[in-house]
Order: structure tokens, then sequence, then C-alpha cells
């Protein structure tokens, strides 16, 4: 029962990081019907930025840093991708949403090449002040870095949640989600909703980079790029164009994921790796029981 | 100067516009909108006001539409090469056609979304206090969601909407689309509300009925051209726009007689208000739209095309 417990916390703390990855994939989506494979690339730049500046000028000025530029990056792709398409307006017909999606993925792959290079075969530390350091309360431990991770996620998701529902720019947004078209003639501008989705999303990204490169992962290597594998099931698994359903889906993920760890032992008729699968064999059976997602009201045939 | 005194606010010069490149949705249509009147386009599905509309108000792009010919100006600014946000700023907004509200949205959220251009937040709130003040029944229900309206619910969120960026002018899409006719009665109601508050209007109509009530000038658009255009009461007195409209009209509006000819605001309209004082009778060669071709009292070329469209009473509406 302790570990079931340990596992569920453990899990909830890591999904709580995969909903804020998933939040921004879905926060780009709903604004510009695009799926943004470079996400991962996002969290990549916001980690390694952060992990160069701390030596110099420390932990705290390099996370404010790689946040932002991770955002302003966000930022430069939409406006790079959307430049040729919709005359600049951040919207783009279905034909060329396809296009966009694929150039993402290109995009994914030079950001990720380049930044491997540089890398090479170091892990990064990022130096977190909360150190490597764990808890345990009545037998169920966690590291300090996983409690402030869940801790983060929970106030950025609220402030997220709060900005959605109340700002202009939350109204605008659903509003040119729903009717992008009704939108405009509301004298709604599209690229300002768009541009500020993806400058929202990049610095979710970084946020989360921070404490994915945090115990007990040792550091920032190229494989960081592979939790956003993780989060793109997320968000599809609680419908692509809903917010809700990112968070549910990102802390589902992360628990199962937990779980089919934790239980290896007692799963070997599933093969060693099979973790790693388990968040798509999750996002088929719920597209198999809801083919528009848990919270989802567009099934992704328009995609 | 067209129609008296009234300075033209949109000007429409020979418009021709071309979908997918190779459609030709507009020939040539010119039309001029005085400040502070309601000015009625007519005609059959696919006669191109739906397009005329978006092209002014900068959607057509949308729909993979493009001007290849024409002039749009509106208050002497050339609308040419603006973008739908920026064209509302000018103080022109467009209600498209099947209400096209944020179903997701509450009441509230829909005309927040419609202030969106306006900076300051008390301009906001008294714009929004004069939608509700129009539409009572919008405030009762300020926190549904807008998807749980009736019809003509919708169709008020819908004009209301369009209302809170305080515009100059209003285009109106087919606002009695799928209502009843007392429903039709009530938006007709408040479009005439909405006029006597200084707010031009061009409505868009397949009902010609409520249309040629409510409006001082008509156009008559017929395969993408200005067909005939005149004083209202003479183009609904026009056996040619009764046999052709009126009845369509009667049609799509069930329980509403077709108007007989000559009397455009009988009590069988689906227009219940008291016919407007009459509107200061123009003859016809008194009043000189620039360009448009004129009412003519019998149908000129395409007979042949017209009679299709018009001749068969299955105008229903899309």
């Amino acid at each position: 029962m302790t570990t079931f417990v340990s596992l569920l916390v453990n899990g909830i703390s890591q999904g709580a990081v995969y909903a804020l990855i998933a939040l921004g994939f879905v926060i780009i989506f709903k604004a510009s019907e695009v799926l943004n494979f470079a996400h991962g690339s996002m969290l990549f730049v916001g980690a390694y930025v952060t992990a160069r500046l701390v030596p110099s000028i420390g932990f705290a000025a390099a996370v404010a840093i790689g946040v932002a530029g991770t955002a302003l990056l966000a930022v430069v792709l939409e406006r790079l991708l959307f430049s040729r398409v919709g005359r600049g307006t951040g919207l783009a017909s279905q034909g060329q949403v396809a296009a966009l999606t694929i150039m993402t993925l290109g995009l994914d792959i030079v950001i990720a090449t380049d930044l491997t290079r540089r890398i090479g075969s170091r892990v990064l530390s990022l130096d977190q002040p909360w150190g490597t350091g764990a808890f345990s309360v009545g037998g169920v431990g966690l590291s300090y870095n996983r409690l402030i991770a869940m801790g983060t996620a929970a106030v950025l998701i609220l402030a997220f949640l709060a900005a959605f529902r109340f700002t202009g720019w939350g109204v605008a947004l659903r509003a040119s989600a729903e009717d992008a078209e009704a939108a405009a003639l509301m004298g709604i501008r599209h690229w300002q909703v768009s541009a500020l989705a993806w400058l929202v999303a990049g610095g979710l990204a970084a946020v989360a980079a921070v404490f994915l490169t945090g115990s007990p992962t040792p550091g920032l290597d190229p494989s960081i790029r592979t939790v956003a594998f993780l989060a793109f099931p997320a968000a599809i698994i609680g419908g692509l164009d809903s917010t809700t359903g990112a968070l549910a889906g990102g802390v589902l993920v992360g628990v199962v994921q937990s779980l089919i760890a934790g239980y290896a032992e007692h799963l070997q008729f599933l093969g060693g790796d099979f973790g790693g699968a388990v968040p798509y064999v999750l996002m088929l059976a719920v597209l198999l029981a809801r083919p528009a997602g848990l919270f989802g009201t567009r099934e992704l045939t328009r995609v | 100067m067209v129609a008296g005194s009234q300075p033209e606010l949109l000007v429409v010069d020979s418009l021709e516009v071309v979908y997918a490149g190779v459609v030709r949705a507009l020939r040539g249509v010119t039309m001029s909108v005085g400040t502070g009147q309601v000015v009625a386009v007519l005609g059959s599905n696919g006669a191109g006001k739906s397009t005329l509309l978006r092209t002014v108000s900068g959607t057509l792009g949308m729909h993979g539409g493009k001007v290849t010919a024409g002039a749009l100006r509106f208050d002497g600014q050339d609308l040419a090469g603006r973008g739908a946000a920026d064209i509302v700023r000018l103080g022109l907004v467009h209600v498209p056609e099947g209400r096209r509200i944020f179903g997701r949205l509450t009441v509230e959220e829909n005309l927040r979304a419609g202030g969106m251009s306006v900076r300051g937040r008390a301009a906001r709130t008294q714009a929004r206090d004069r939608v509700y003040e129009l539409f009572p029944l919008l405030a009762e229900r300020r926190d549904s969601r807008a998807v749980l309206l009736s019809g003509g619910e919708q169709q008020m969120l819908a004009i209301g909407r369009g209302l809170m960026s305080a515009p100059r002018m209003l285009l109106l899409d087919e606002p009695s689309l799928g209502l009843a006719p007392q429903i039709i009665g009530k938006i007709g109601a408040a479009i005439r509300e909405i006029n006597a508050q200084g707010v031009s209007v061009v409505l868009v109509e397949q009902n010609a009925a409520m249309a040629l009530a409510l409006s001082e000038v008509a156009y008559v658009l017929e395969l993408g051209r200005t067909s005939l255009s005149g004083p209202s009461a003479e183009l609904a007195a026009s056996d040619e726009v009764a046999r052709r409209y009126l009845a369509v009209a009667g049609e799509a509006a069930p329980g509403a007689a077709p108007p007989a000819p000559g009397d455009p605001a009988s009590p069988a309209s689906p227009d219940p208000e008291p016919p407007r004082p009459a509107s200061p009778a123009r003859t016809l060669s008194r009043w000189q739209p620039s360009p448009a071709r004129r009412l003519l009292p019998r149908p000129r070329g395409r007979v042949g095309a017209a009679a299709d469209q018009g001749g068969v009473p299955a105008g229903e509406p899309k």
C-alpha cells in the first residue's frame, strides 16, 4: 500500500510537469490549429539556456532568462511559420495547417540537433537550489524537486486558468478558437492572440524543463526532448482543444507511467521498456472510446 | 451625393470579386449608403449578397475570394488591403449570416468579444448596457452559454455583439433567417431602433418584405450585378420585385401572406410594426443613384436566368 501511494504521489508530481507541457501544446493548437511538434525543442532550449547561465548569474536569474528566452523563441517560431501563410494573421487553411505541422517537426529536428551537438556527451546541471534531497512521510518518499514542481505547476495552472477564463486574451482566444472569422469580425486581431498563446506555451515549457532536469534526473541531456513525446499523448488523451483535458491527460500519463515503472517486476510479460509505450497505449484506448478525447469537442479527423 | 442631403458613408464602386481564381461572384456592383440610412440588398441565393458583405468587411480572403476590380470606401477611406479587425476599428461591423455566435462562451463573454476593439472599460460597460437595454432578453440570460439560446435570442446576441464596438454602420446578413414571423418582427423593431440611434444599416435579406419595409433604398442583386435599385417603397410597389422576391419571401416566412404589391407594410407582412411614416415620395426621375442601374419596369438582360431563379418559388433559405 505504501508503495502504491508513493508511486501515485510521484506519478502525480511528474504528471503535473507533463500537464504544463501539454497545456502549452493545447493552447497553441487552440490558437493556431497547429500541432507544435517543436515543443520538445522548446523544453530543450529552456533547459539549455538556464544551464549555461547558472554558473555565471545564479539560478534565479538564469531561470528568468531561460523562461523569457524560450517564450520569445516560441513567438519567433510562430511568426516564422505564419509569415507566408494567412497574410500574417496567424490563421491557416486546413491544407496549410498540415504543412505547418510538418514544419514544426522540421524545426524541432534542427533545433534539437544543434543543441545536442553543443552538449555533446555531457550532462549539464541546472544546480537547482533545492538540491537532490528527498523527504519521506509515513514511508512515502518524494524528492524536493518533485514537491516544488508540483506546487509551482499548481500555481501556474491556476493562474493560467484564471487568465483563460477572465482576461480579454482568454475570451479572445476562446472566441477565435471557436470561430476565427466571426472573431475577426469582432475586431479581434488574431495574430496578437496567437502570438500570446505561443509566448505562454514557450514559457510553460521552459518552467517544466527546469523541473525535468532536477532530481531524480541527473541533469540536462538531449533525452529531455523525449518528454514532449509523453506530453503529446497526454494532450490528445485529454482532448486536444481542452485545457482541462491537458491537465487531466498530463496527470494520467504521469501516474500510469509511475505505476508501470514501480510494478515492473510484476509486469515482466510486457517487456522491460513498456513504460515508454504506455502513454500511447493509453491514448489509443481513450481514442477508441472517445474519439475527441476525454474533454475535447473536436474529433481528430479535423487535424 | 445620393438620396437627398445624406453624405455617403459607404461607397461600393463597380466591385468585381472572384472566388478561387475562377468563380465570378460579383461582376460590377455599385451602391452607396448614406449616413443614417437603412439600405436593403435583395437577391436570390447565389446573387452575391453575402460576397458583397464579406468584401466590405475584409473577410473575403478567408473564403478564398479576391477583389479583381472596383473600389470600396468607408467614410472616405479606401478599404482595400485592410484586415477585418482594422475595418471594425473604422466603425464598420458585419454581422454574418447564420449568426455565428460563440456557442461555448456565455452571453456576456460573447458581448465582451464584440467589444474587444474598444479601449476603456467605461466605454465597454456603456456599450454592453445599451445592448442589454435594446435586448432585455439577453440581460436575463447573460450567464448562459450562447449555444443554449433560442434562434431568435442568438440573432439578438449576434446583433448585440456587433453593436459592442459602437459602429457607425452595421452590415446585417439575413437576420431573419430561420426565425418565426413574430421574432422577425422583434428583430425588425430592433433594427429600426438601432438606426434611430444613428447607426447606418445595410440589410441583406431574402425576406424582401421585411427588408423593403425597413429600408429607404434598396438594391437588387442578380448574378453578381446590381440589376435594380431605387427607393424601397417604389421597389415594393413594382410588379417586378413583387413577383420575384416578395412571393419568395412569403414562402420563407410561413404564416405571413405575401403582401400585396403597393402595400409593402400591410398588416399581413411579417413585420408587425406599424408602417413607418411613408418616406418622402421620390419619383424615379428625381432619385438618381450614381452609376447603379435604375429601377426598370421590365427585367433586363438574362431574362431566362432571372425567370429560372425568380419563377420557381423554391427560394428556400440556405
